[in-house]
């Protein structure tokens, strides 16, 4: 063998090395994407294949085709933009009524011990009545209309705002206080450097779990005293017995909270750039 | 007595746990002169950590007098640096080292100057904008370093900074501090587990009883400096001063 072979032999080798690292590396990005697709798509054809056949009971569980044919009909007709656009009003008003104060609530017992043993009893005695069981006096109170739907939705959210809020600032390791003590920290400099960012990531915990409290929450509170809503939608569709529509509605529900989730994951990568990814 | 800077008398320190009273540490009484790197060795429980707080500032004695001279009101009298896990996750680097001087309200020229100095000196500059979540044990700890460096202050109070680390960062660490240590002057308190550690930094070792801490010993560490870890162990007080330091703290570490 003379040397030029030699050498084309070890040229084709090298590029047949870097060739199959390439081919491993597009392989493991797009088996992940397929994956991740692979389950909702067999799920739908399977449901489809079992619905036409008629081995699912279609009153109950209608065929995606037919949850669709309804989706397309309610979008046209303009009634889910519409159910859309009300809910939604419904939900960020009421996250937002609950979660401010119960951020300001809760960052001030955690804060203040005085503040703490004062309010802890009152927090620890509301906190258990099932927000559903307050709705009527709340109708009484509030009427049949926006105001009240975002009440009740606000109450769910702020407790769960409080006392997460409450819990991030309290459980902050003792050792920070100590850091701050020994570096010169005023009181004030302490809440705003140390106490404040310290409880962010608890904070956030608990303002997702706030949302999703919101979600469970339109449609109970949609459920009497509303003429339009995502929640309203899936009550009106029971008394039609329209199935289609309310999957419809459960799918909707579905991507807005996955939607929501998204937002505040973004939201919060933004403010606490430092937590562990 | 002018170039005593700390000096305790009869210093005691007890808790109320429940029901009981617990006494950390008691009787504790040294003098300790400007400039002196000093180490407080003891078995676990004995009260070093709860000394250094006291004289810290962060608890209060009950019983007994502590006397620290500050000799200038403009700089800060002592400044801890604590465990790992003690910078502030959600500052950088950069503004972790600066806390110190931001909370003493410095102006940001000066501020910023400081930083970048002990970034350099610590060779932290490429890691000048990371979050502690993205350092190695190591790096966090040569942060917790120059922040207690930067602020200035008279008495350096270190409580096992270097517990956590492997050995490699262990003896790289234990050299720059004593690099940097030698060209401040500060009075050094160092509160450590180990016996090599102590003899190799310090000038003098307070080895205290197990608990209720009292102290068990104070020894001269009289090695020439600077100390270079390569042959620390061969020069001669070294292995005497071990044997001697570990003959007592086992008596302790035993019963």
């Amino acid at each position: 063998m003379n040397n030029a072979n030699i050498l084309k032999k070890s040229n084709v080798s090298i590029k047949t090395a870097s060739k199959s690292d390439k081919k491993l590396k597009d392989e493991t990005k797009s088996n992940k994407l397929l994956e991740q697709i692979i389950s909702p798509i067999t799920i739908i054809i399977i449901w489809e294949v079992l619905a036409d056949f008629n081995l699912i009971d279609t009153r109950f569980f209608p065929a995606p085709s037919t949850i669709f044919h309804s989706f397309l009909s309610l979008l046209t007709s303009g009634i889910l933009l519409n159910d859309l656009s009300i809910s939604l009003y419904r939900i960020i008003g009421g996250f937002i009524v609950g979660a401010v104060p119960g951020l300001i609530i809760g960052l001030t017992m955690g804060l203040f011990p005085l503040i703490r043993n004062i309010l802890d009893p009152l927090v620890a005695a509301t906190y258990p009545i099932p927000k559903l069981a307050l709705m009527p006096l709340i109708m009484i109170i509030f009427g049949l209309n926006d105001l009240e739907k975002i009440i009740v939705i606000a109450i769910g959210t702020f407790f769960i705002v409080l006392m997460n809020t409450a819990a991030g600032v309290i459980n902050l390791d003792k050792i920070y206080m100590d850091v701050a003590r020994n570096y010169g920290a005023s009181k004030k400099d302490y809440y705003l450097t140390v106490a404040l960012p310290g409880a962010l990531p608890m904070i956030f915990t608990g303002l997702k779990l706030g949302m999703g409290m919101a979600l469970l929450l339109i449609v109970a509170a949609e459920m009497n005293g509303a003429s339009s809503g995502i929640g309203y939608r899936i009550w009106e569709s029971y008394n039609i017995f329209d199935i289609p529509a309310m999957f419809v509605s459960f799918i909707i529900m579905s991507i807005l909270g996955y939607i929501f989730t998204i937002l505040l994951d973004l939201i919060e990568r933004v403010i606490i750039p430092w937590k562990h990814s | 007595m002018d170039d005593i800077k700390v000096e305790l008398k009869n210093l005691t320190k007890m808790f109320r746990i429940k029901k009981n009273i617990i006494t950390a540490f008691e009787d504790i009484s040294l003098k300790i002169k400007d400039g002196e790197f000093w180490c407080f060795v003891g078995p676990s429980g004995c009260g070093k950590t709860t000394l250094l707080r006291v004289l810290a500032g962060l608890e209060n004695p009950t019983d007994g007098t502590m006397y620290i001279k500050h000799m200038n009101i403009s700089k800060p009298l002592n400044s801890m640096v604590f465990q790992e896990h003690a910078i502030f996750p959600w500052m950088d680097v950069k503004n972790n080292i600066a806390y110190g001087l931001k909370m003493r309200k410095l102006k940001p020229n000066l501020i910023d100057e400081i930083v970048d100095f002990y970034i350099e000196k610590m060779g932290l500059t490429p890691f000048k904008n990371a979050y502690p979540h993205q350092l190695s044990g190591g790096m966090k700890q040569r942060v917790s370093i120059a922040r207690a460096f930067a602020n200035d202050p008279e008495i350096l109070l270190m409580d096992e900074p270097f517990a956590n680390l492997d050995e490699q960062n262990r003896v790289l660490l234990q050299q720059e501090l004593l690099k940097i240590w030698e060209e401040s002057k500060k009075t050094v308190i160092f509160v450590t587990h180990s016996i090599d550690e102590a003899i190799f930094l310090s000038d003098k070792i307070m080895l205290m009883t197990r608990h209720p801490g009292k102290i068990k010993n104070i020894y001269d560490i009289n090695i020439k400096r600077p100390r270079v870890i390569d042959n620390i162990r061969s020069e001669p007080q070294y292995v005497n001063i071990f044997q001697d330091i570990w003959s007592n703290l086992r008596e302790e570490v035993s019963n």
